[in-house]
């Protein structure tokens, strides 16, 4: 009752309250650090982990040709999306109503729905019809979300397919232009973000923000969509009459060096790159080396011209070959050439004369030539995987080497480096740099960038750049390159032949067949180079190269409404006269075109344009013979009647390149797209044009 | 008892204090608990807390009215009824993130811990009370021993947070019985010995009984709580995060959006003080320690202004347990303690730890109402009032009559 609290409680309570009071203070000063210095920064860190965000994809950028016409353009695709979090009542029933609706294995949607992920696709870029069941069945569907997306599509189908290339699923650019430029077409994505709590469902009062993606610039190139088209059409003529295993027409501007067109086969359309062997993306006029052939000889002999080594005076003699250190090299007509000036060594393509002036240039001037063409480095064009030709050590080349090298063969150069350089002989003598972009426009039209400002490069004199091309249109005029003729126009160019080296040795028997040239001299307003690998019969680029170049200068000349340059004198009757190419051509212009080369004509048939011809292109006859010309609507589909392969039990890309390769169409009419082929429209067998569409039947692959 | 009859005085300040952070802990609860209620009934767990604050009252108010001296009497059953609790807790109790505490009472939840809690303070009180001396180390034996059986118990369910709330009770009525000094430094030996082997332990492998793996962990990840940011480090992290978002004034009591977000798991019990952090901001937070700090600061004052050594002991034993309570709850929300699963007293969400907690007031209150009289003030004694001309029995005036 009595024992009071002795005097040290006292001085103890004061103690307890004092540590206590302490302790307070301790986390007092963590809360000024955490609640007053790192505040925004925890606060930062709280958004990040309490939204989520949905990408909103970003309107990719048009690709246009220098008209402005559209090559690439985006459209909208609906995206399927999930956020498993919130599925978790009813996973199982989801993914089987997701599968059925959407095409899928319904094992596969249940493990996208189980991941342990914020955010996963089901299915990208929907069809209609997909995404009209799904929206009807959304609401029974929680957690299963549409999103917007674009997509890209390449509205002229395998046009210009090499130099546009494709985007992946994410709208990257994978391959040509599209990845070249991919940081201008991409655009900026945005995104939605709405919170949601630790258990990932959406908050009754939740907040979202939504960040607008930001439109890609639109890419100009110096393609022209018409020019292009001719390219195409002149590239599976030549493929289809040829029986070439590849061809290659690719189109220069003289003046700024863009490149007009470019055209392969085979190629691939762009819409459905994954229907093809990754082969295929390839361009090759940039990433493949090749032998070049005679067609090199322009650069041996500009080179000579302006070294002075030679003259347009000067004298050749050709037995039919040369003996370059002991070994006897042959001229491609084995009788010899005989006695020429320097224009008929050019005209006749004669090894024996071009050997003679590598010879005169000497290792040093022949290499510094290379140099000076830009044969030696890469261009610099703007497309991906641009090959470098190889040419041999300059300290290790013999004079049998530079004898060989002066007509083209044992050194490899790519088409469009070659095409560059002749181009430099075109334009004055100035090399200007191959690209294929001409501005990136802003999406309001404004120019961001321009692409063609770079300084041409003076290569060789002017005169001797209108030496060059006079000589070489000697070739067109009365040499190996006369099928190459377009009436009224003063054309230059070179034929080649080049044997294929094959595992380091010369393949006999095998050739890449070409012709490179310009018109009209003395200004020309195109280059072309034509090559076509592996011709089956005739293999002269003269033959096989030279009526491609022909055709489509004169289609591009046309076009451009380029006034003729020479007075057109029709031969005289009973003279022997080349047949022009008249197929495709209106009536009235199909008759002019064959009064200028002597031929009268007649009409067959009813239609707007000509379908065929009576006696064809590149044949003689004496001039004055009537060609009866027959008449129709559709324009030449260089059809050729195929036999109907058996499809049955190849895999669909099998078989789309089997019917590739045969010009025709493969459409999966019933059945999984990438399945086998179980049965087809068409009996295998049987007769019909190329072009048509065989319908097949697919099923389930089995392993 | 024959002593002398003093007027009860309620301590108002006391109650005031307590039932201040009961209110405020509504709002913070319906906050922290919007996304994880029932959607049906958002404010689920805020009904059923206003239900303990009610039950609360009524044993406050029950602890207060009986005389303290009673409870010297009733001590061995309060001490063998608590042991008895907690052994049917471990043998028959319901299971939870990995430990028995819960005893189930219809829709209820028993922690007998919890009661446990008082139950050691009134027996310790009672205890050293009988104690002629302690300052030799003999004399602690028996207490110590007191304590540790029960502790042994709930370190076995295992509850290492409660386990150290005894230490803490011990320290702290051990200190206001007059513990020396030489004698207190065992506490802050142990505790040295316990980093010691810890380090042992890490260093060279050696084994440490009684602890969980997992414990151990959440002790040691307040040092680096990026070592395991989604394991043991995760409540640390979302705690810093909840806190951190607080700012200077905090989202606001009511209606503003939260972002707990249920991301900071317990958010509405032990680490409360996170929640309390994100909607009352750097002040409310400081304001509530403030708050705590007066409600010890008046328990100590209690403590010594007790009419004998046993209303001393009972009245420390309190302030030790709120004084611990609220360091452990609000140190580990703000970083700065090992994570150790304790309330934060009459502002966590939970019926036993309010119950604990309110009986403690009940006790504070019942010391203060029943103080030694202060020299000033009159004795009052209560003098039966005669209606009749019959002189009343002796007996009835308490054996003292009216002088």
């Amino acid at each position: 009752m009595n024992d009071r609290p002795p005097l040290m409680l006292k001085r103890r309570n004061f103690v307890v309250l004092v540590a206590f009071g302490l302790f307070d203070l301790l986390i007092g000063s963590r809360l000024v650090t955490i609640q007053g210095l790192a505040s925004p920064k925890l606060r930062e860190l709280a958004d990040d982990i309490h939204f989520r965000s949905v990408p909103l994809a970003p309107f990719r950028g048009n690709i246009v040709d220098r008209e402005g016409r559209l090559l690439a353009g985006s459209h909208h695709a609906y995206s399927v999306y999930a956020i498993p979090a919130q599925t978790r009542l009813a996973r199982q029933s989801e993914s089987i109503l997701l599968a059925s609706i959407l095409n899928l294995s319904q094992n596969r949607v249940l493990k996208r729905l189980s991941r342990r992920q914020g955010f996963v696709w089901i299915k990208r870029r929907i069809s209609r019809a997909e995404l009209e069941t799904l929206k009807s069945q959304l609401a029974s569907l929680p957690g299963v979300h549409l999103v917007t997306e674009t997509a890209r599509y390449y509205p002229e189908g395998e046009l210009a397919a090499g130099v546009l290339g494709f985007t992946g699923i994410d709208n990257q650019g994978l391959a040509g232009v599209e990845l070249v430029y991919n940081r201008y077409l991409e655009g900026k994505p945005g995104a939605i973000e709405e919170e949601y709590d630790a258990h990932g469902q959406t908050l009754r009062f939740s907040r979202q923000r939504i960040i607008p993606s930001t439109e890609g610039d639109t890419l100009k190139l110096t393609l022209d969509e018409n020019i292009q088209w001719m390219a195409e059409r002149a590239a599976q003529h030549a493929l289809l009459t040829t029986g070439g295993k590849a061809v290659m027409v690719t189109v220069m501007h003289p003046k700024t060096g863009g490149i007009l067109a470019m055209a392969q086969r085979p190629t691939y359309n762009p819409n459905h790159f994954r229907d093809y062997e990754p082969r295929r993306y390839r361009v090759l006029a940039v990433s493949d080396a090749i032998p070049p052939g005679s067609i090199f000889k322009p650069v041996t002999l500009a080179t000579a011209l302006e070294a002075g080594t030679t003259s347009p005076n000067a004298g050749f003699w050709c037995p039919g070959f040369k003996v370059v250190l002991g070994r006897r090299v042959n001229c491609w007509r084995p009788q010899g050439h005989g006695a020429e000036s320097l224009a008929d060594v050019v005209k006749n393509s004669c090894n024996v004369g071009f050997m003679d002036l590598g010879l005169g240039l000497g290792v040093d001037r022949f290499y510094q030539g290379l140099e000076t063409f830009g044969l030696t480095h890469r261009t610099g064009i703007d497309l991906p995987g641009e090959a470098l030709g190889i040419i041999p050590l300059k300290g290790r080349v013999t004079a049998l080497d530079l004898a060989i090298m002066a007509f083209g063969q044992t050194l490899t150069v790519t088409p469009i480096a070659l095409l560059a350089a002749v181009n430099a002989i075109a334009n004055g003598g100035e090399w200007m740099r191959p690209h294929v972009a001409r501005d990136i426009l802003a999406p309001d039209g404004r120019v961001v960038k321009t692409f063609e400002h770079e300084m041409p490069r003076r290569v060789i004199s002017p005169r001797v750049a209108s030496l060059v091309q006079e000589m070489m249109a000697g070739v067109v005029q009365y040499g190996t390159g006369k099928l190459a003729q377009v009436p009224g126009y003063r054309v230059a160019g070179k034929t080649g032949t080049a044997q294929k080296v094959v595992g380091g040795r010369v393949e006999r028997g095998v050739y890449i067949s070409s012709f490179i040239g310009f018109a009209p001299v003395p200004h020309p307003v195109a280059t072309i180079l034509v090559s076509v690998d592996e011709p089956q019969g005739a293999f002269y680029g003269g033959q096989v190269a030279a009526p491609v170049f022909g055709r489509l200068m004169r289609d591009i000349l046309r076009y451009w409404k380029v006034p003729p340059t020479e007075p057109i004198r029709p031969p005289k009757a009973g003279e022997a006269a080349m047949v022009p190419d008249l197929v495709d051509l209106p009536p009235e212009v199909a008759m002019t075109d064959a009064a200028l080369f002597g031929f009268p004509v007649q009409f067959k048939g009813k239609g707007r344009i000509v379908v065929g011809q009576s006696v064809t292109y590149g044949g003689y006859r004496p001039a004055g013979t009537l060609l009866t010309l027959t008449l129709g609507d559709h324009y030449r589909d260089y059809l050729e009647w195929v036999t109907v392969p058996r499809f049955l039990g190849l895999d669909v890309s099998q078989a789309q390149a089997l019917a590739f390769e045969l010009g025709l169409n493969i459409r999966v009419v019933k059945g999984p797209p990438r399945g086998r082929v179980a049965a087809q429209t068409h009996r295998p067998g049987e007769q019909v044009k190329s072009g048509t569409t065989v319908g097949v039947r697919t099923q389930e692959r089995r392993e | 008892m024959g002593g002398k009859r003093v007027r009860f005085q309620v301590d108002y300040l006391t109650l005031v204090l307590m039932y201040l952070l009961a209110v405020i802990s509504i709002f913070v609860i319906a906050s922290a608990t919007r996304s994880i209620a029932p959607p049906h009934d958002p404010l689920y767990y805020v009904k059923r807390q206003v239900l303990w604050i009610i039950v609360g009252t009524v044993v406050l108010v029950m602890v207060a009215w009986i005389n303290y001296e009673t409870f010297k009497k009733l001590s061995p059953y309060i001490y063998w009824g608590a042991i008895a609790l907690l052994l049917v807790v471990l043998v028959h109790g319901h299971t939870a993130l990995g430990a028995q505490r819960w005893i189930q009472l219809g829709p209820f939840q028993l922690q007998p811990s919890e009661l446990a809690k008082i139950a050691i303070i009134i027996t310790l009180a009672t205890h050293l009370d009988k104690k002629k001396s302690l300052t030799r180390w003999r004399d602690l034996v028996s207490p110590l021993v007191h304590v540790g059986l029960p502790m042994l118990l709930i370190l076995k369910q295992p509850d290492l947070g409660t386990t150290l709330v005894f230490v803490a009770i011990t320290v702290g009525m051990f200190y206001m019985a007059g513990v020396p000094w030489t004698k207190m430094l065992m506490f802050p030996a142990g505790l040295g010995l316990m980093v010691l082997w810890i380090y042992v332990h890490y260093r060279f492998g050696i084994p440490i009984p009684i602890m969980h793996n997992y414990q151990l962990n959440r002790l040691l990840i307040f040092l680096n709580p990026n070592k395991d940011p989604l394991g043991a480090g995760f409540n640390v992290i979302q705690s810093r995060i909840a806190v951190g978002t607080g700012g200077l004034f905090g989202a606001g009591l009511t209606g503003a959006p939260t972002n707990l977000l249920g991301f900071l798991p317990e958010s509405y019990t032990d680490f409360i003080y996170a929640a309390i952090g994100e909607v009352m901001g750097f002040v409310g937070s400081m304001a509530i320690l403030l708050i705590y700090l007066i409600l010890i600061a008046r328990a100590v004052y209690i403590a010594y202004q007790a009419k004998d050594r046993f209303g001393t002991l009972l009245a420390s034993g309190v302030a030790s347990l709120i004084a611990f309570h609220v360091i452990e709850s609000a140190g580990m929300a703000s970083g700065i303690m090992p994570v150790a699963g304790v309330p934060l007293p009459f502002m966590s969400y939970g019926g036993s730890a309010f119950l604990a907690d309110a009986a403690g007031i009940g006790i504070l209150l019942n010391v203060y109402g029943r103080r030694r009289p202060l020299n000033y003030r009159p004795t009052v004694a209560k003098v039966p009032v005669v209606y009749s001309n019959q002189l009343p029995e002796p007996d009835a005036l308490g054996g003292q009559l009216p002088s």
